[in-house]
């Protein structure tokens, strides 16, 4: 059997201590890395590739959830969730984790969640696009997005979405447009339109977002479409389908 | 008890007062004789445009009028007691038919006794039925006075009674929430120091034995304060300092704290618990962040009638992500604790770090 690599992430430091320990003494396992928040588990998971994540679920700034969101990995991880209190149990079985944990984690119920891992592993491919659906769901269940998490090189940041001037759609990943930057972030035009407080973007097109308090003009084109150019001069076109949203705004 | 028998004392003297009252007029009815009305005539009393009467008719008339007056104050218990009664459902008609019944009874006595009064002697009497629609006239006033007054003393006690129910209910309302939200010692922090527990266990015994000694110190507190919403800031700063040193552990040397608080301050009264959420914020927030670790500081200060509680953190932390449940459920303890006299604030300090500021109105506890 293959050995797996495993990642831990906690912000609680006797926390990850216990549980590196109990994947150090488990037969099986290598553990590879260790991540003391969100931001760094994104870094740390990019940069290792784990098979294996033990993951806690409640971090400040970006939680465990968060971080599954919003992981763009060629080789998906099973996904281990560690939770102090359990009302974050039923979710984390939404988003069809490997297992959960809860702390105080014991020696006999870390080593369950692992022989369900070694389980999985070989399937975690197929698994793994329930895991991010559901890492997303969950996340919007508590509101709308404050901020994108984006990556450069092997660093992970965060977008405030208030920066954002629009987005638009690549493949499976979206364009935000910074000023004169541009960032990619991991989603689908959907989840970000569901995501988004609708009270500051609007979809305008199948392909296009964008944040209302940028918009500068809005022009009606042939065929009751709308030309919009934003306060930095770019311009955006809507399309039928959403040309009635567009006038909406105008009302 | 003096007080129930002072009250005792006033009501037997109003009933004596009442009863001499009562046969004074009466016997100034019999004793006085009655003015030589054309009989048949129907009216009890002189018009006003008749001859001025003599002393001992004036007398005659003020017992026979006092009469009714006398059995208005004897049917009025009975009407409150009909008025209190009539809303409260079940028994509404009983009670209706029972106050109808005094008051009918009670004017039923006095029309015959002033019937009795008015015809003693006269030659020629009408029945008694046939003189009551003139005792009816006569005595409408004080009957509608009686009714009157029992309306308003009814309504005046209701309209206190609801605002004093109002009150009670508002306040079991308060006193629920406070308790409900009092008892989440957030089960994060209550969590994740077992799993600190756990994990020195195996590493270090002693500071296993340490944190689990700190963790009871905590939840003795929780539970010997359950009952009340208020603490001393002596034992809330007590509380802050145990709970702040169960982190140090949990941060593994990456803590540091201070607890500024003058002597003067210690009496004052602050809700129970109420500076947890904020000192878990700084940590999660501001300190556990950084690998370097951090600072924590605990202010109290007073500012005129407010008292001022700060916890200052020199991490990192973003102020807006930090209006979680905790901060919410604080907000939420302060309100139901003090209206709008207090206030949370965040605030960004320089070069780097966050202040909560939690203001409150100025409450001393008595020097026990």
């Amino acid at each position: 059997m293959n050995v797996l690599r495993v990642v831990t992430i906690d912000d609680e430091p006797l926390a990850r201590e216990r549980v590196s320990a109990l994947a150090r003494e488990t037969p099986g396992l290598a553990l590879v890395g260790e991540a003391r928040n969100g931001l760094e588990a994104l870094d740390v998971i990019t940069r290792l590739e784990p098979d294996l994540i033990f993951i806690d679920v409640e971090m400040p700034e970006l939680d465990g959830f968060g971080v599954i969101a919003a992981l763009e990995v060629s080789r998906a991880p099973a996904v281990v969730f560690i939770t102090a209190y359990e009302q974050y149990a039923l979710q984390a079985f939404e988003v069809d984790a490997v297992d959960y944990l809860q702390k105080p984690v014991t020696r006999a119920r870390f080593a369950a969640a692992v022989a369900r891992a070694q389980d999985r592993v070989g399937q975690a491919e197929t698994q793994w696009r329930g895991v991010v659906a559901g890492a997303a769901a969950a996340g919007r269940a508590r509101g709308h997005r404050t901020r994108f998490v984006v990556r450069r090189g092997n660093r992970h940041h965060f977008i405030p979405v208030s920066h954002v001037d629009w987005i638009d759609a690549a493949d499976n990943y979206l364009q935000l447009h910074v000023g004169a930057r541009t960032h990619l972030a991991r989603g689908t035009m959907k989840q970000a339109e569901d995501e988004l407080d609708p009270a500051h973007f609007l979809r305008v097109h199948r392909s296009a977002i964008v944040a209302i308090d940028r918009i500068a003009t809005v022009e009606s084109s042939d065929a009751g479409t709308w030309d919009i150019t934003l306060s930095n001069g770019t311009s955006v076109h809507s399309s039928r389908p959403y040309a009635a949203r567009v006038r909406e705004l105008l009302r | 008890m003096t007080d129930l028998a002072a009250t005792c004392r006033q009501r037997n003297a109003a009933i004596l007062l009442w009863l001499g009252g009562l046969i004074a007029a009466i016997a100034l009815g019999l004793y006085a004789s009655p003015p030589a009305l054309p009989p048949g005539s129907g009216r009890v009393f002189p018009r006003m445009s008749a001859p001025a009467p003599d002393v001992r008719t004036l007398l005659y008339m003020l017992g026979i009028g006092s009469i009714v007056w006398f059995m208005a104050v004897v049917a009025l218990p009975a009407l409150m007691w009909g008025a209190r009664r009539v809303d409260r459902g079940g028994n509404r008609a009983q009670a209706v038919i029972i106050a109808g019944l005094a008051v009918v009874t009670l004017f039923a006595a006095s029309s015959a006794i002033q019937f009795f009064m008015l015809f003693r002697g006269a030659p020629v009497r009408p029945s008694f039925p046939e003189y009551l629609p003139a005792a009816l006239r006569q005595d409408l006033l004080p009957w509608v006075a009686l009714v009157g007054i029992v309306a308003a003393i009814e309504s005046r006690r209701r309209a206190r009674a609801g605002v004093v129910e109002h009150e009670r209910l508002r306040a079991e309302v308060a006193e629920q929430r406070l308790i409900a939200l009092t008892g989440q010692l957030q089960p994060h922090f209550l969590f994740n120091t077992l799993q600190g527990i756990s994990t020195l266990i195996h590493r270090d015994a002693d500071a296993a034995d340490e944190m689990l000694s700190r963790l009871s110190d905590l939840l003795r507190e929780l539970l010997r304060h359950r009952e009340s919403g208020l603490v001393t800031l002596d034992e809330e700063m007590r509380f802050t300092r145990t709970f702040l040193e169960i982190a140090e552990i949990r941060f593994a040397d990456r803590l540091r704290f201070d607890i500024e608080v003058q002597t003067a301050l210690e009496r004052a009264l602050v809700p129970l618990f109420i500076l947890q959420p904020l000192v878990e914020n700084a940590l999660s927030h501001g300190i556990g962040a950084l690998a370097e670790g951090g600072r924590v500081t605990i202010r109290a200060s007073r500012d005129a009638g407010a008292l001022v509680l700060e916890v200052h953190d020199d991490g990192t932390g973003v102020v807006s992500a930090r209006e979680g449940v905790g901060l919410r459920n604080t907000r939420e303890r302060l309100r139901a604790s003090f209206g709008d006299e207090q206030s949370l604030t965040l605030s960004s300090r320089s070069p780097h770090g966050t202040v909560a500021r939690i203001r409150l109105p100025w409450r001393e506890s008595p020097s026990s």
